[in-house]
């Protein structure tokens, strides 16, 4: 049986999830099982992603991801090939490929015996290749990834800045921490919030070292060890270029 | 209790934290925190339509149509007056910039005070999800770069472009704008053939160099007017982008730096030189003073009173001519190929092919080469204008390929290839695909995915109740077939006649240039309005396995109609094979 996961959904956002835990344990454990449900529910956005562009449909791939993710927190054996197992993503990527083949076999031998008229064999078949101009699934996958992995980091952030009562500030600071873009006067708002520029400028900087600090504990928590963690955030941010 | 959770994720609402935020250049802070400037942001991945929906409620957005230089542009429907529309997003990264609203706002204005036929209106425009946005008119064709991709314009087609264009910037200029950002991308060409500017005043509102920030190129330099990089320009800039336009037209190349007279490159008036070099001129003082006096210069070579003036030097230079164009019909007036019976006893081109079914009998090099595929052809007398066309068997389970060798359809030594026939449309009754046209290594493969022969071809693959253009090729023996699907649906209706037409060009040994049309057609055959296009796209190996069925002597041409898929009859079987040109490249370009 899988126990409840934490009422309070920020927490539950903040806690750090680790796929060692899950990998290291046991297949039936009880812990094992909350651990992937977390990770799971975490990176529930990609797999969306992916199903709605495989699928070329909203609604479909919403389904299928809700058959999903019931199949992985019922207990079902999740399949994905061993070299995979060293991150998250590959790994559920693997899955949601494996989850889907089976199903569209279900539903063709449904289609085969029902009587009807044959589709055309064939076409199941014709292998499309990707438009450059177009994302392909995989490339969604991993996007969607990307952002979701972002938006955990973010509010991590912030709930951190909350328990220290710096709440607004992280508010008015956020949009800027892309980079240096003039977005508005940096000095009214550092006055805004009680500060002299140059305080300011420093509290910015400390904040997106803090910011990058999440983003490593996040993708982290995805990985079997950090050797990978360098590469694992060169994939994510090219996976953001398009 | 686990189904709940994952139904409340749906209901959760929650403001993202990337709001206003491009998460490509949050994440290169992440990775590069020393960089104390905006540098890195190049361009973001577009937004899928779902992604975009939230912030514009009033539309449906429908499809990504593609990305320029200044944004990204989508296919929508505007709700409240159910047209369609073009929905163009400006780059992110002036989204907290007080200065770049008043400006956008400012040029808005000025944009939609400018009505003129030739000129896309802007409908609306705004700031929301953090992208500035215009909504346009949607124009359903394609933009000159994508014509001169496709085929080489003669030297009348290319001017007769220009007199358009200088009539809207001409009112343009009048009002005190200038586009400063015209190149073909911006040349709009509709259906009907009629030319639309687009893009007007955006360059502006981007700003150039003497932005403080970093500015992405705003357009290829290469058809900007030299004063445009101090800021100094006026509407002469427009000008001189025309004349590198005209000239990429006539010659197919941009001008370089020093530019050689279009008479010296290709078979044209050398009184076009004259014009041409006047536009591109250095200084702007030497140039045209305006597009009024650049539109007469033009429109007195199109309707000579004299006799063109042949240019010495003429290149004999072989070239391969382009076969006709099925994605832009009527350039001001140049009558294309129809298909179909609308000239009645037009006399046939020595390199065509028609398949006759209306002898009430397929003719004998047919007859020995009809594929029966799963239940039989029968000659009916329902075709187009009463004739004898091809039906397929009235059970729903039937579907067949007819295919159809003339001597030599080698790719190699072809011009190119125009496949064409004529459809009536049925229910849809789960098949995935309707119908296909191109070729086939032999008869013993039939379009299809089963180990067989290489083939290749252009077909209509059913999506529920539309269709959509679909490149599919194979080779012989080996693994499934490859394809590409263009975006894009098609809606046709039960119990009307169609006209699929498609032209498959090898412009060089690894590749071949596909497009294709639909088209309405009445009970006679012919031709009506342009239901779809499926626009020039190259294909090459070794993506695409084409090397197979391209290089054998023997290719034959064949077509695949599926009743399930929603044919019930097919008629007006045409194959046109043009041969590359021999002495006289001329005499291919002649309109019919």
């Amino acid at each position: 049986m899988i126990t409840d996961l934490p009422s309070h959904r920020d927490e539950a956002l903040f806690l750090t999830t680790r796929w060692t835990r899950v990998r290291l344990a046991k297949a039936d454990s009880a812990a094992g099982r909350l651990a992937l449900a977390e990770l799971c529910e975490a990176y529930y956005e990609p797999v969306l992603a992916y199903l709605r562009y495989e699928l070329r449909d909203v609604d479909a791939g919403r389904e299928l991801s809700h058959a999903f993710f019931a199949e992985v927190l019922r207990g079902g054996r999740i399949e994905g090939a061993d070299q995979e197992r060293g991150r998250f993503r590959s790994y559920l990527l693997g899955a949601v490929k494996h989850f889907l083949s089976r199903h569209r076999e279900a539903l063709h031998s449904l289609k085969r015996g029902s009587g009807r008229v044959p589709l055309c064999m064939d076409d199941a078949e014709v292998a499309e290749v990707s438009d450059p101009h177009q994302l392909s699934p995989d490339a969604a996958f991993d996007r969607q990834w990307a952002l979701t992995m972002l938006e955990r980091s973010l509010n991590a952030l912030r709930l951190q800045l909350n328990a220290e009562g710096r709440g607004p500030f992280f508010d008015r600071v956020r949009p800027m921490l892309t980079g240096e873009a003039a977005h508005g006067d940096q000095a009214s708002i550092a006055s805004e919030c009680s500060m002299t520029v140059e305080t300011f400028r420093v509290a910015l900087h400390r904040l997106k070292r803090r910011l990058r600090q999440c983003v490593k504990e996040e993708i982290s928590g995805t990985l079997e060890d950090d050797t990978n963690l360098e590469d694992e955030m060169q994939t994510l941010f090219a996976a953001l270029s398009g | 209790m686990r189904d709940s959770l994952l139904d409340s994720r749906a209901s959760r609402s929650s403001s993202s934290l990337l709001e206003g935020l491009s998460a490509k250049a949050l994440m290169a802070e992440i990775m590069e925190p020393t960089q104390a400037d905006d540098s890195g942001l190049g361009a973001m991945p577009p937004l899928s339509p779902e992604e975009l929906a939230p912030h514009f409620p009033q539309l449906e957005i429908l499809e990504c149509l593609g990305r320029g230089g200044m944004g990204v542009v989508y296919k929508a429907r505007q709700k409240s007056l159910n047209r369609v529309v073009a929905l163009k997003l400006l780059a992110p990264e002036r989204a907290g910039d007080p200065q770049f609203a008043a400006r956008f706002e400012k040029e808005a204005h000025a944009l939609a005070a400018l009505n003129h036929p030739h000129i896309v209106a802007v409908y609306d425009f705004g700031l929301a999800g953090g992208f500035y946005y215009l909504l346009m008119e949607f124009v359903d064709g394609m933009n000159l770069r994508q014509l001169l991709q496709s085929k080489r314009l003669t030297p009348r087609e290319a001017l007769r472009i220009v007199p358009p264009v200088c009539a809207a910037l001409q009112s343009a200029h009048e009002h005190g704008i200038v586009h400063c950002d015209i190149k073909p991308e911006n040349l709009l060409i509709a259906h009907d053939g009629s030319v639309k500017i687009a893009d007007f005043g955006i360059a502006k509102m981007i700003g150039h160099a003497t932005d403080r920030e970093n500015v992405h190129e705003a357009g290829t330099p290469d058809y900007a007017a030299p004063e445009q990089t101090s800021g100094q320009a006026d509407h002469r800039a427009d000008i001189y982008s025309l004349g590198v336009v005209l000239y990429e037209m006539l010659t197919g190349e941009r001008p370089t730096k020093t530019i050689e007279a279009p008479s010296k490159r290709v078979q044209v008036d050398i009184r076009i030189d004259e014009i041409v070099l006047r536009a591109l001129e250095k200084q702007p003082e030497l140039r045209f003073s305006t597009v009024a006096d650049l539109r007469q210069s033009v429109e007195s070579l199109i309707q000579p009173s004299a006799p063109p003036i042949p240019s010495a030097a003429y290149s004999k230079k072989k070239r391969i001519i382009v076969g006709v164009l099925t994605g832009c019909l009527v350039i001001a007036g140049m009558g294309y190929w129809t298909m179909g019976r609308s000239h009645p006893k037009r006399p046939r081109l020595p390199y065509e092919e028609v398949v006759d079914f209306d002898q009430g009998r397929i003719n004998e090099s047919f007859a020995d080469n009809v594929l029966s595929g799963r239940s039989g052809y029968a000659i009916s007398p329902l075709g187009l204008a009463g004739t004898s066309g091809l039906a397929l068997a009235e059970t729903l389970n039937s579907e067949g390929t007819l295919a159809y060798k003339r001597k030599s359809y080698d790719l190699a030594r072809l011009a190119s290839l125009e496949i064409s026939c004529c459809f009536k449309r049925q229910a849809f009754a789960g098949a995935t695909h309707s119908i296909t046209l191109g070729l086939t290594e032999n008869m013993a493969g039939h379009f299809s995915g089963v180990p067989g022969a290489a083939f290749l071809g252009l077909r209509l693959k059913v999506e529920g109740e539309v269709m959509r253009f679909q490149f599919i090729c194979k080779e012989a023996q080996v693994g499934p077939p490859r394809s590409w699907l263009q975006p894009g649906e098609i809606h046709t209706e039960e119990d009307e006649w169609y006209g699929l037409r498609v032209v498959f060009n090898r412009v060089s040994p690894n590749i071949v240039r596909v497009t294709g049309e639909l088209k309405a057609v009445d009970r006679h055959g012919r031709e009506g309005d342009t239901v779809a296009y499926f626009l020039p796209r190259d294909f090459a190996e070794p993506i695409f396995p084409l090397r197979e069925i391209l290089e054998n002597p023997e290719t034959w041409v064949a077509i695949r109609a599926v009743g399930p898929g929603g044919v019930s009859r097919v008629d007006d079987f045409h194959i046109i094979a043009r041969p590359l040109p021999s002495a006289d490249p001329v005499a291919l370009d002649q309109p019919r």
